[in-house]
């Protein structure tokens, strides 16, 4: 249910952090009494200071606050990605082939639609020559050219090249087709706000509106002319989409009728040529040529190409590339920011980060050179203190998985950024069940029956408290979730998983 | 899981006054024309190509000159068998190569090979990557075992990149900053001579 990023996959992160929100939008104020199903590693965690809790990519909601070109880096301002579809509008462009970004290359004019174009090494520059130049979108791995595509592909000055690229896809019948379907659905929008009452497609309307793509008297007259199968997808999961919003609101209003959409394009059916008795020559030289694979489309591309399945590189046209975005975070439940990347330009810095790294103690598993001292499978835990106070912390788990620590209640130091910390006098001792202890962390282990046991499948449960430390305070004093806000303090599950933490004792010694 | 720690052999490595541990068992032409940061690490078998420096437009480049060609900052490590070339190209009908610039905390996996303009802070680069001429990889950013970054290509910050070529995969949680930094240290506080 809960999509783990690539990160979360990695064995590097045994230890997964639980958030109380157990994978809905609205997080739960309660001490949670076990972890839940929204596991993730702390890098991937958020602490919102206003509930003193763990927040988690699940339950956190996420706004644009700028638009960027991966390739260029150009920003882009909010009106600019609507009209040019959130893709570049300077010079960058996606190989349709490989998506590697696309140089733009000088070519000498009288080659600019042969076939040997030799390509220059220094792409982008202005050769000596004074000779009139052309210039073509050229990829650096793939050798992938536009030269290929034509005059419309061919540009005779190196910039503006969106503006003219455009203009060819503005042709396109996919573009059409697209429009249309917006301003149909921005009628349908429309008509249902202006009356006061929220958008709520009922069955009548989701009835008309996959009428509008059943089959119908067209469809006999011309085998390579029906209702394109891709808008008509369109139309199907937008209506099921918005069927299932109204469900959720309880709504069952019966929207104004804004008529049924009416496709303007017609496209060749996209396996026309399998199930239609086609005997044509050209469509004999296509299908041949589809059972060359050098030529022939990726899966990649046809998915990701917005236009029509194309089968043959040769006809496939570059993408402008795509925008990327950067995005303020918030807290569901309070709405308080907890990330805010900095406006300027290529910046990477944040003016808010309330990241889990900064604010909740870091448990890892130890080095394993621990584990060779003990004669039976142990799991050590390294916990380090992310705050510059030092913090009381506590390790639980709930009496019936028989897990047992050799601390329960640690005191650590506060983070000295400097990594000046008092060295350890000689023969000091650790406090009792501490197998080691410097500078903001200490080594606890953790044993008992679930650690011994053979079942390997069973996650390793524990519950850390923490709270500031005061020295007439020793103990962690245990309190709800959110009771003191601001404060370096709170309550969350972490999950151990077993298969690759615990080590067996036939390790030889290091 | 914490990194292990990397016992090395003491004879092996050259370390300088700046903390850089460097493997005698790694090449480093022109050393002259090479900086590093301080605190990194140059593990066996590698390949720095000092020598690879410009040539035109640098005043005072001729014999002996004191242009940098390869700039590394603090806390790198490059893995055993790195391959660090400075990029070149014709421009204006002349050869000449350009310099690379590592920013600090960026670690490139083994036998990887570097041609890049420019690599940014906290960068992590897997295991057999060749990374083309010229290629500009921003701050904080991670690329995968065996990926292909074509010549000229520019990753921006917080991308994990991988594949062949090097497409952008997804991207990196707002915490890599302190989680490469951190690593990096951790790294370099584990590398440690056998006694
Ligand atoms: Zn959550
Ligand atoms: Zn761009
Ligand atoms: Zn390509
Ligand atoms: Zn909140």
């Amino acid at each position: 249910m809960i999509e783990e990023s690539q990160a979360a996959k990695e064995p590097s992160h045994p230890i997964l952090y639980s958030c109380s929100c157990n994978g809905s939008i609205k997080p739960s104020s309660d001490v949670a009494t076990g972890p839940t199903t929204a596991l993730f590693p702390l890098s991937q965690l958020y602490f919102c200071d206003s509930c003193t809790d763990i927040r988690c990519p699940l339950c956190t909601s996420e706004e644009f606050s700028g638009y960027f070109c991966p390739n260029c880096l150009f920003d882009s301002v909010t009106i600019a990605v609507k009209t040019e579809k959130a893709r570049c509008n300077r010079q960058c462009f996606d190989c349709p082939v490989c998506f590697s970004a696309l140089a733009v290359v000088p070519v000498p004019l009288a080659d600019s639609t042969g076939t040997a174009v030799v390509l220059s090494s220094t792409a982008t520059t202005k050769t000596d020559s004074e000779a009139p130049m052309s210039y073509i979108l050229s990829c650096p791995y793939c050798r992938w050219d536009s030269s290929s595509l034509g005059s419309d592909w061919v540009f005779d000055k190196p910039t503006g090249l969106a503006a003219r690229s455009n203009a060819v896809a503005s042709q396109h019948p996919t573009n059409a087709e697209f429009e249309a379907l917006r301003s149909h659905f921005e009628k349908v929008l429309a008509a249902n706000t202006e009356t006061g009452t929220p958008y709520a497609p009922s069955n009548s309307l989701t009835a008309s509106l996959t009428s509008a793509i059943t089959p119908d008297g067209r469809q006999g007259a011309d085998p390579k002319a029906r209702p394109s199968s891709s808008s008509s997808l369109v139309v199907m999961r937008v209506s099921k989409l918005l069927a299932k919003a109204s469900a959720k609101k309880g709504i069952s209003t019966k929207p104004k009728e804004v008529g049924d959409f009416q496709s303007t394009v017609t496209w060749p059916h996209p396996w026309t040529y399998e199930t239609e008795q086609d005997d044509s020559v050209a469509e004999r030289e296509r299908a041949a040529a589809l059972s060359d694979f050098g030529i022939t489309s990726s899966l990649a591309t046809r998915v990701l190409l917005s236009e029509e399945p194309l089968s043959l590189n040769s006809q496939l046209r570059p993408q402008r590339t795509q925008l990327r975005t950067k995005r303020i975070r918030k807290c569901r439940s309070c709405q308080n920011i907890l990330v805010r990347p900095e406006n300027k330009s290529g910046a990477t810095k944040f003016t808010i980060k309330m990241i889990g790294l900064k604010y909740l103690p870091s448990i890892t598993v130890a080095n394993p050179a621990y584990a060779y001292r003990s004669a039976s499978p142990k799991l050590f835990l390294r916990i380090a203190n992310p705050y510059d106070d030092d913090l009381c912390v506590r390790l639980s788990s709930s009496a019936t998985t028989g897990v047992e620590f050799s601390a329960t209640d640690i005191v650590l130091k506060g983070l000295n950024e400097f990594g000046e910390y008092p060295a350890p006098k000689a023969g000091e001792k650790f406090p009792p069940g501490v197998v080691d202890q410097r500078e903001n962390w200490a080594v606890v282990e953790i044993g008992g029956r679930l650690v011994e046991s053979e079942d390997s499948a069973t996650d390793i449960q524990i519950r850390i408290d923490f709270s500031p430390y005061s020295p007439d305070r020793t103990t962690v004093a245990v309190s709800p979730v959110g009771s003191k806000k601001g404060r370096a303090e709170g309550t969350f599950w972490i999950v151990a998983r077993k298969s690759p933490v615990v080590l067996e004792n036939d390790a030889p010694d290091p | 899981m914490d990194l292990p720690i990397v016992l090395y052999d003491r004879d092996e490595y050259i370390e300088t006054d700046t903390r850089n541990k460097i493997s005698r068992k790694s090449i480093i032409s022109g050393p002259a024309n090479i900086v590093l940061g301080g605190k990194t690490i140059v593990q066996s078998d590698c390949f720095i190509r000092g020598d690879l420096r410009r040539t035109v437009g640098v005043p005072g480049a001729g014999a002996g000159g004191g242009s940098v060609a390869v700039a590394l900052g603090r806390y790198c490590v490059l893995e055993r068998g790195c391959v660090i070339r400075p990029p070149f190209k014709t421009y204006k009908g002349v050869f000449s190569y350009y310099p690379v610039k590592i920013g600090d905390f960026v670690h490139i996996g083994s036998n990887s090979v570097v041609e890049a303009a420019s690599i940014g802070n906290g960068v992590r680069i897997g295991k057999n990557v060749v990374v083309g001429r010229f290629a500009i990889i921003k701050d904080f950013v991670r690329i995968l075992d065996g990926t292909v970054i074509p010549a000229n290509a520019v990753i921006p910050s917080f991308s994990l990149y991988g594949g062949n070529p090097g497409t952008f995969i997804e991207e990196l949680p707002e915490s890599v900053p302190e989680l490469f930094e951190a690593s990096s240290k951790e790294y370099y506080e584990k590398f440690l001579p056998a006694s």
